[in-house]
């Protein structure tokens, strides 16, 4: 493989990455509820977003 | 548009490029919504768990003191100590990480509505 | 089951596949199920090119009727429709900076903290840089995301080389155009 063949494709390959990245984390959430099963069975989550929620805000306030 | 097309979209990169593709990781599930805990690895699924919000703590409070220091609110023991800590800190957490075969991007949960994690 | 790719505006065309579902002021385009998350952002792109406005939808929104799915949207419409207008002709360019580990080797931990205040010092110069540059950007983990207009494009790249440039320190990747992702999220 020449380097410009070399270049060319490492360039493809993350570009892919990105595109894949972007479509699975990022893009409109409209059915949006995060839980987390284990076994299949559904648990923590209202909780959970609480404290998280929280921790944003305490970022947020730090950066204040 | 067809996949060769997207090479056009790298536009600049500098460094070490290929272990920035790295960090972009490998799309892993479909569903990242959900993090999945099976019954044979419910132990790693929870060192998941913990290990993101100790990261995401550590972020912050480093951070914070990065703020501290850069408004010269923090005499030279303080920075000295608050180094150190965070030096340890990150490499505890590289070796919890190795040690249950966790990368970065393991660590970066989706929250749906709330974005990512880290 | 139907799969939700986007909200757009100013449709021009919908390739074989796809359906367009005028809702007040916006298209929402669907299609079949589709589990390959590579072949939803290729339409998503696609629809950058055939639309005036493109929203994308995160891979994974999926709907057993038109019921679902309109129930599913109604209570976000709004927000929809103000987001539409705010991406409305411009494209997104992603930055990634990752932070070098070599502050992680340092002598003291004083040399640990400078070293990470330099660096974050840089970062946070590059970014404002190319925030001046842009109608918007977000942050997404270690991404910034920049909406830009079409037509600059071009010089928005010009300006990020420079930049890199002036910052040696950092390790950057920077990709686009693409389509707004970045400015999408969950009203």
């Amino acid at each position: 493989m020449s380097v410009v063949e070399r270049r060319q494709s490492l360039a493809e390959q993350v570009t892919l990455l990105d595109l894949v990245d972007r479509v699975l984390n990022k893009g409109v959430v409209v059915t949006g509820d995060i839980t987390l099963s284990v076994a299949d069975v559904d648990l923590v989550y209202v909780g959970l977003r609480l404290l998280l929620a929280s921790a944003a805000t305490l970022e947020r306030e730090a950066a204040g | 548009m067809s996949v060769p097309d997207l090479e056009s979209r790298l536009l600049a990169a500098s460094g070490d490029v290929e272990s920035l593709a790295r960090t972009l990781g490998d799309g892993a599930s479909p569903f990242p919504r959900r993090v999945n805990a099976d019954p044979e690895s419910v132990e790693r699924g929870l060192a998941q768990l913990v290990l993101t919000l100790v990261e995401l703590l550590r972020q912050l409070m480093e951070r914070q003191a990065l703020r501290r220091m850069d408004q010269g609110s923090l005499d030279d023991e303080q920075v000295e100590r608050l180094g150190l800590t965070f030096m340890r800190l990150a490499e505890r957490m590289d070796e919890l990480k190795a040690e249950f075969e966790l990368s970065d991007e393991d660590l970066n949960l989706d929250l749906g509505p709330l974005g990512s994690l880290l | 089951m139907i799969h939700l790719y986007a909200f757009v505006r100013g449709l021009r065309q919908v390739e074989p596949g796809l359906e367009a579902r005028p809702l007040e002021s916006l298209e929402v385009v669907t299609g079949a199920e589709q589990t390959d998350p590579l072949q939803h952002g290729l339409v998503v792109e696609r629809l950058l090119d055939q639309a005036d406005a493109v929203l994308p939808v995160r891979f994974g929104e999926r709907f057993r009727t038109e019921d679902d799915l309109a129930a599913a949207i109604a209570p976000r419409l709004e927000a929809l429709e103000h987001q539409l207008d705010h991406v409305a002709g411009c494209v997104e360019v992603g930055v990634r900076i990752v932070p070098r580990r070599e502050a992680a080797h340092a002598d003291d931990g004083a040399a640990y903290m400078r070293a990470r205040l330099r660096e974050q010092l840089s970062t946070d110069e590059l970014h404002r840089a190319l925030a001046a540059k842009a109608r918007d950007s977000v942050q997404t983990n270690r991404d910034v995301g920049y909406l830009v207009p079409r037509a600059d494009i071009g010089a928005f790249s010009v300006a990020v080389e420079r930049l890199l440039e002036s910052h040696p320190a950092l390790d950057v990747l920077c990709t686009g155009p693409w389509a707004p992702y970045s400015f999408a999220a969950a009203a």
